[in-house]
């Protein structure tokens, strides 16, 4: 019997004795920053992600906020910001143009990089490569904390400015809570940044490289930030006068200061005389074809910093009506306030006296349908002799949509017989009728 | 018969049944000097020479006339002298023939029987069942009764069986003070309760642990005829040894086990109809079209469409192609059956010698389920569950000193339910308008149209279906061991568990067309219709198999202590050792942490301490841990102690013809709840390769980059969250038992509640804010039972009631400081309604034109006012707040009337749970908000134009979704108190004289009713249903049973 019990202890013993460390379940599975900091391809994909978050509003339904276009997907849980504008029930809680957390998370990843770029071993076959481009890599790496500073400068002026990315104690919650900056101060935080990494990036990059900062992004930067805070709504405004830290800093300066026109003036004139930028204008005879062409071209010599994005229908998707032949979402229309901002071809407002605009009759003519004129008839008045920029922009009613394999003019509005017979799903849903206008700009048709 | 299996059984266990004894003579040699000592103080030994020595033979049997073996024999006052009974409960002694022959046994009564001079005597031993009842189930083992300090209750399986559920939960509902149980759902194989213990107090994972014969496990698929007790631990004296896992609440489920006596066969089988109830009613399609006018006026939009005749035509069946282009449905009616059935059955055997006991039970279950046009197809779309139990557990004395327990269960299941999931069917049947198709085509094929939401038809019978089978295996070993040669009293045992489950399943979707039919309406051959199609499908049934499997592990030590001293001085204690590992089922999408296992370590004990039976003092303690915590931060101590004062083991009461039992307890510890979010949540972690990345380079497909950045940023001081728990109970019993009462108040203070620090600003920068343990609530409440019982000659009476009332703040939240203190969780309930505060419906326009400006679109008169809550005369988000009201009740009730006369008798159960709210919300509630149908409660509940009620039931009709309407106010949060008549059963137990006579011991037949009827305001949908409207509705199940046993 006692060597039964002594059995047991002992199988029990066995079975224990690495107690201790029995609740080590190491999870070495986890990526660490210290795993993506110490492999120079996994640091270049964290500044990948630093570029990612570049202001990207094509796919976004900003437009829906405006009087630009109308937003019909409000039951989906998706655009619920959307039917808010719809509704107008906007309050103090909805911000659709607010990017407080996700700025301040772009911020915090950059300092990250800022902070650890430079430990980053490389492979001793490209040290010669990387001792170029490390110094680069954080110059831009400060370059976009600096945007991101600039895009939290436009909407609310003065904000906090964190220079390093602190970890969040949770023994010490009150540290995490810091004072808002001045205006002035972040104005001269991002304008002197740029001074300090203009010297730094090259002026220009390589094909392979385009969309990299350049030393012209930064100054042009700078020359927006100061034209901002050159403006009314920074200089001398006495709206915020009463906004104030707990410390009774005063967060935006009252007093008027004429010199901050020259210091934009003089930033823009900077950028200006770098010399490498000069208007795109490729088919000069065709004004309509010309402004169309400078949304699908990829020759960025106006451009100063390109936005890139990959090959994606997003956009498409979001404009064009459901059905048949659009195959959209229909998700955006613009509305008529849009239609009606697009100047005459006289450059009259269509309301000024004299601008010819009138919405009764039709016309017939030519339309550019993005490759070659086409014949078209009974378009309204409304939109006859319209700034070119209006054709490039937007089809409407009898307009030739050209991936259509008939060429024939769409029925966005059509007043027959009803259901199936109207071009994208006319009946159902709120959500799917097309309206009488259709955004063209940046759209496949020009492709 | 009976006799071929005693034979067959004597035959077949007589050499192991030798060895046995063999073993129970060296133990009784052992022993009996002990035994003897005891006896030699007898003041009545004799040795009388007057009389001469006889032998004396017989058998000792226990009450169902098996003999027992290993009963010790011996003369009363004459110590060392004695025998035992051999494997057939034989004898053979030699006695002075006045003799007194003692007959002992653990387990049973003491028997003392003059000899007389008789040279036969049979005896039949009783169990002595004062002791087994006077031992409860506490946290890793069992306790006396009158040595209890914590607050717990339990149930026995007698009660459990009284409610012919699928799910051992829902047994459970009304039966224990303190618990709390939430029925969402009555689809078979998914229609187990949520069970809350003493209410809420954090706002992390509510739900209690529950442990299945001491290994934490899964209640819901045990077959309640293999449960001895459900006990529910509620304060920390009771819980403190669950350490990091106990704050919560604890379920014990304790499974039967095999007692010394001749093989019991039970077998039972019950037939059921289950009959879904409180389903949500719709309109017709004339009603709903009546109504939709109504709504398009109340909109100010064209109605002219919807004339008298064109609304007859929906009712009017004088054409064939009326209810074609006319559709009107009921789809509850036509896809749902109005009842299912559901059958049980289940055989055990139970006994054993005094060296080896068993139980062995196999149970079956089939669950129907409630779906029309199951057979249209060669496969079967309807949901249904097979269930099969297997139990066996085994005790063997392998030495009077070394014990061994063996639990082997495996549950199968295997299960059938439609492609489509209950949420979509139950749904569909809901919002799918009366008037939007007809059943089928005229030709059966599934109508459809352009734009709409599918036929419920077409997705319940043409979708496909799932066939899931499961597999759950948990397994006990485990050893005893007395250690009387160490000390007195002390034991030591092991055990080692594995669990196993693997399942695997089988969707077969299939992908059909619908068809729009199109006829002219006048026309009488329905055969010149022509069939548009709208949606393509092929036909076939897809194929998707999805297994997987969990595996769990334990092993535990105890050394226990139990010895009474001076019978003045009891000690018992308990110190147990665990470890255990836990591999959840897992697929790639997972990732690779979710493969690594769960593990749990600890080290719990308990001392207790009872003087005289009067005074009881109990320390227990838990200091355990989990790998899921920093390195040095994983291991939590939990103590706590308690008292007891048995105030009827007094001198002064201890004679009382009233007061038989009165005992006062307290307790005060600490107990933990590790809910942390997430696995590892203290490590920052990052991710590479992401698709956040860039593109650079001038060419369409330039130089792409992916993404890197932090995923999750950690908090290494991640911990459990700590409960600090009081409570102090009374148990009083007077006259005998002939009523008793349990009360218990309690309070809790928890802290370190996992929280999202919402606290720290967005300037930080942290993606994922790290959760924090932060979040305070007090939670408090108390729980009473009382019981009457009486006998008046052949009647028997019995009345239980129970309530319970638990009540919650949440101190701190971690949250920033609200401007608007409404819109912060401080100061709220856990579950608190959040949204607007509704103030009745718009008058007229005047009304709305001195009310302060509604931001959710256009207002009319019969729309729902809202408060202006912050005053500033506008009324949009920032109105919305937290409601005063909780979504879950705050009380519950149970009250169970028993009363036997002669054979019968009769079980009623009420249960009842009040102070809470439901929303009435979504598609379903709003009549037209997605074109969807309309519930019948608005014909006469509504606001109309003819009868603007502000305090009408419904607002104003609208054609489409009124978002001014449809917000989350108090306007749409109704009452969910109910009381409900739960359960009722009337048994008849056949005469024993009758029974005998066909070989059987026992037959009882009975006919109970669950869910029988249910009394509440709330009359849209179940008031239990926390969920809203939710999907496959609870059941009402009308039983018959027969029990035999042998």
């Amino acid at each position: 019997m006692k060597k039964i019990c002594t059995l047991l202890l002992a199988a029990l013993l066995i079975s224990s004795t690495s107690c201790r460390k029995y609740l080590d379940v190491v999870p070495a599975e986890y990526s660490s920053e210290n795993d993506v900091y110490s492999n120079i391809n996994l640091a270049e994909q964290a500044l990948a992600r630093l570029y990612n978050a570049l202001p990207n509003e094509l796919t976004a339904y900003y437009t829906a906020a405006t009087d630009e276009t109308y937003h019909h997907w409000f039951d989906n849980g998706e655009a619920v910001n959307a039917y808010k504008y719809n509704l107008g029930s906007w309050s103090t809680n909805d911000n659709p143009l607010g990017n407080w957390s996700g700025k301040y998370q772009d911020i915090r990843r950059a300092n990250i990089f800022i902070e650890r770029i430079d430990g980053v071993p490389v492979p001793l076959d490209r040290e010669s490569y990387y001792a170029t481009w490390k110094p680069r890599y954080k110059a831009e790496a400060r370059f976009l904390r600096a945007q991101f500073y600039f895009e939290l400068f436009k909407r609310y002026g003065a904000v906090p400015l964190l220079t390093s990315a602190k970890d969040v104690d949770p023994g010490n919650l009150e540290d995490t809570q810091v004072a808002r900056n001045s205006v002035d101060e972040v104005v001269s935080f991002i304008s002197n940044e740029c001074d300090a990494i203009a010297a730094v990036l090259p002026p220009s990059q390589d094909a392979a490289q385009t969309g990299r900062i350049t030393k012209g992004a930064a100054l042009a930067l700078k020359a927006r930030t100061l034209l901002y805070a050159a403006s009314p709504l920074f200089n001398g405004n006495q709206l915020y006068a009463g906004i104030k830290n707990k410390d009774g800093k005063a967060l935006f300066n009252t007093s008027y200061d004429r010199e901050k026109w020259k210091k934009a003036a003089d930033a823009a004139k900077a950028v200006i005389d770098l010399n490498l930028y000069s208007l795109y204008s490729p088919f000069p005879g065709n004004p309509v074809q010309n402004y169309a062409a400078q949304f699908y071209t990829r020759d960025y010599n106006e451009t100063i910093l390109p936005r890139i994005m990959g090959n994606s229908t997003d956009i498409d998707g979001n404009y064009l009506p459901n059905g048949s032949p659009f195959k959209g979402n229909g998700k955006l229309t613009p509305l008529q306030q849009l239609i009606d901002a697009y100047e005459m071809k006289n450059g009259y407002p269509i309301t000024a006296a004299g601008s010819g605009y009138t919405t009764d009759g039709f016309w017939s003519g030519q339309l550019w349908d993005g490759l070659k004129f086409q014949n078209v008839s009974n378009i309204s008045n409304m939109y006859k002799d319209r700034d070119p920029r209006f054709y490039a922009s937007i089809f409407f009613q009898y307009d030739v949509w050209r991936f259509d394999d008939t060429q024939r003019p769409v029925r966005l509005a059509w007043f027959g017989s009803g259901n199936g017979v109207t071009d994208g799903w006319a009946t159902g849903k709120p959500g799917t009728n097309p309206w009488g206008v259709q955004r063209k700009k940046v759209l496949i048709t020009y492709l | 018969m009976r006799k071929l299996l005693f034979k067959n059984r004597a035959g077949t266990f007589y050499p192991a049944a030798g060895l046995l004894a063999l073993l129970i003579s060296i133990l009784t040699a052992v022993c009996s000097p002990a035994l003897a000592a005891k006896n030699n103080s007898s003041p009545t030994a004799s040795n009388n020479s007057l009389f001469k020595d006889i032998e004396v033979r017989g058998t000792v049997t226990d009450t169902s006339g098996v003999g027992l073996p290993g009963v010790a024999v011996s003369v009363k006052g004459r110590s060392g002298y004695g025998t035992i009974t051999d494997v057939n409960g034989g004898y053979m002694i030699k006695v002075p023939e006045d003799a007194i022959l003692v007959y002992s046994m653990m387990g049973f009564l003491k028997q003392e029987i003059p000899v007389r001079s008789r040279e036969f005597i049979a005896v039949r031993l009783k169990q002595n069942v004062a002791m087994l009842e006077d031992v409860v189930v506490v946290g890793y083992g069992t306790q006396q009764k009158n040595n209890v300090t914590g607050a717990l209750t339990s149930v026995t399986s007698k009660d459990l069986l009284r409610t012919p559920t699928a799910s051992l939960t829902n047994s459970l509902a009304g039966r224990l003070p303190g618990l709390v149980t939430i029925q969402n759902s009555g689809e078979p194989g998914a229609d187990g309760s949520a069970i809350y213990i003493r209410g809420f107090g954090t706002y992390q994972g509510k739900s209690p642990l529950i442990l299945v014969d001491g290994i934490e496990n899964s209640i819901d698929g045990i077959d309640a005829n293999d449960v001895e007790t459900v006990s529910i631990l509620k304060d920390a004296a009771a819980t403190a040894v669950y350490g990091m896992k106990g704050a919560n609440g604890v379920v014990l489920v304790t499974t039967k086990r095999g007692k010394t006596g001749k093989p019991v066969i039970s077998l039972t089988t019950q037939t059921a109809a289950q009959q879904p109830f409180n389903m949500p009613k719709y309109l017709d399609s004339y009603d709903a079209l009546s109504l939709f006018r109504e709504a398009l006026n109340n909109d100010g939009l064209n109605a002219n469409l919807y004339t008298d005749e064109y609304l007859n035509k929906f009712r009017d069946r004088s054409n064939p192609t009326y209810q074609y282009l006319y559709p009107n449905v009921d789809w509850t009616k036509e896809l749902i059956k109005p009842y299912s059935m559901m059958t049980q059955g289940n055989l055990n055997v139970s006994g054993g010698s005094s060296t080896a006991r068993y139980f062995v039970s196999l149970g079956y279950l089939n669950q129907g389920g409630l779906y029309k046009y199951d057979d249209l197809n060669a496969y079967n779309i309807n949901a249904a569950m097979n269930k099969y139990n297997f139990r066996s557990n085994i005790d063997v004395d392998i030495t009077p000193l070394l014990k061994l327990e063996l639990n082997l269960s495996d549950i199968v299941r295997d299960r059938n339910y439609p492609n489509e999931t209950a949420g979509g069917i139950w749904n569909q049947l809901r919002t799918t308008p009366s008037y939007l198709y007809p059943l089928t085509n005229p030709n059966g094929s599934v109508p459809g149209q352009k734009d709409s939401p599918p036929s419920p038809y077409g997705r319940l019978t043409q979708y496909g279906y799932g066939r899931f089978f499961e597999n759950t295996l948990s397994s006990i070993v485990g050893f005893t061991l007395k250690l009387p040669f160490v000390t007195e009293g002390l034991s030591f045992r092991t055990r080692f568990a594995y669990d196993a489950q693997n399942y695997r399943n089988i969707f077969r979707q299939r992908n059909y067309s619908t068809y729009r039919f199109i006829i002219d309406e006048n026309e009488t051959d329905l055969s010149k219709g022509r069939y548009q199609e709208l949606t393509t499908g092929d036909g076939l049934l897809g194929f998707r198999v999805d297994a997987n499997g969990s595996r769990k592990s334990t092993l535990e030590a105890y050394l226990n202590y139990d010895r009474t001293f001076a019978q003045k001085h009891a000690i018992s204690a308990v110190v147990r050792y665990n470890q255990s590992e836990s591999f959840q089922a897992t697929n790639t999408d997972d990732g690779a942490i979710a493969a690594l296992p769960y593990k749990q370590l600890g080290l719990v004990g308990r001392a207790n301490y009872a003087y005289d039976r009067r005074y009881v003092a109990e320390f227990d303690a838990g200091y355990n841990g989990s790998e899921n915590f920093m390195k040095g931060r994983r291991m939590g101590f939990f103590p706590a102690a308690s008292l007891g004062w048995i105030a009827s083991n007094e001198h002064f009461l201890k004679n009382s013809k009233i007061i038989t039992l009165l005992k006062f307890r307290g307790s005060y510890g600490i107990v933990g709840v590790d809910n942390s979010v997430g696995r590892f949540a203290y490590l920052s972690t990052w991710q590479t390769g992401n698709g956040s990345g860039y593109q650079f380079g001038s060419a369409a497909d330039g130089n792409g980059y992916p993404g890197a950045q932090e995923s999750a940023t950690g908090n290494s001081f991640l911990t459990w969250e700590k409960s600090k728990k009081a409570n102090i109970g009374a148990d009083l019993e007077l006259f005998q038992g002939e009523i008793a009462f349990t009360g218990d108040i309690f309070k809790e203070r928890r802290s370190q509640i996992l929280t999202t620090a919402t606290i720290i600003p967005d300037v930080s920068g942290v993606q994922n804010l790290p959760a924090i343990n932060a979040g305070i609530v007090d939670n408090k409440g108390f729980e009473g039972e009382i019981t009457w019982r009486k006998r008046f000659g052949n009647h028997n009476l019995m009345v239980r009631g129970s309530y319970s009332y638990a009540t919650n703040r949440i101190q701190y939240a971690a949250e920033p400081i609200y401007a608007l203190a409404y819109r912060g969780l401080k100061g709220t309930q856990i579950n608190e309604a959040y949204g607007l505060t509704a103030l009745g419906l718009f008058k007229d326009d005047a009304d709305i034109a001195a009310s302060p400006t509604q931001q959710f679109g256009t207002v009319r008169p019969g729309d729902i006012k809202y408060l202006d809550r912050n005053g500033d005369g506008v009324i949009n988000s920032q109105d919305e707040g937290y409601l005063g009201q909780v979504t879950t009740p705050k009380s519950i009730m149970g009250l169970t009337l028993s009363y036997t006369y002669k054979n019968f008798d009769i079980n009623v159960l009420f249960q009842g749970a009040t102070g809470g709210k439901l929303w009435l919300t979504g598609t379903s509630a709003w009549a037209f908000s997605s074109n969807s149908s309309v519930l019948a409660d608005y014909l006469t509940g509504r606001w109309t134009t003819d009868n603007p009620d502000p305090n009408a039931k419904w607002p104003r009709l609208s054609s489409s979704n009124n978002v001014n309407n449809n917000q989350n106010s108090t306007f749409w949060l109704r009452s969910s108190n109910y009381l409900r008549l739960k359960n009722a059963e009337l048994g008849y137990t056949f005469p024993k004289a009758w029974v005998k006579r066909i070989g059987l011991s026992n037959i009882r037949m009975f006919a109970s009713g669950t869910n029988i009827y249910t009394w509440s305001k709330m009359n849209i949908f179940d008031p239990e249903r926390t969920n809203g409207f939710g999907d496959y509705p609870q059941m009402r199940v009308i039983n018959l049973g027969l029990n035999a046993s042998m």
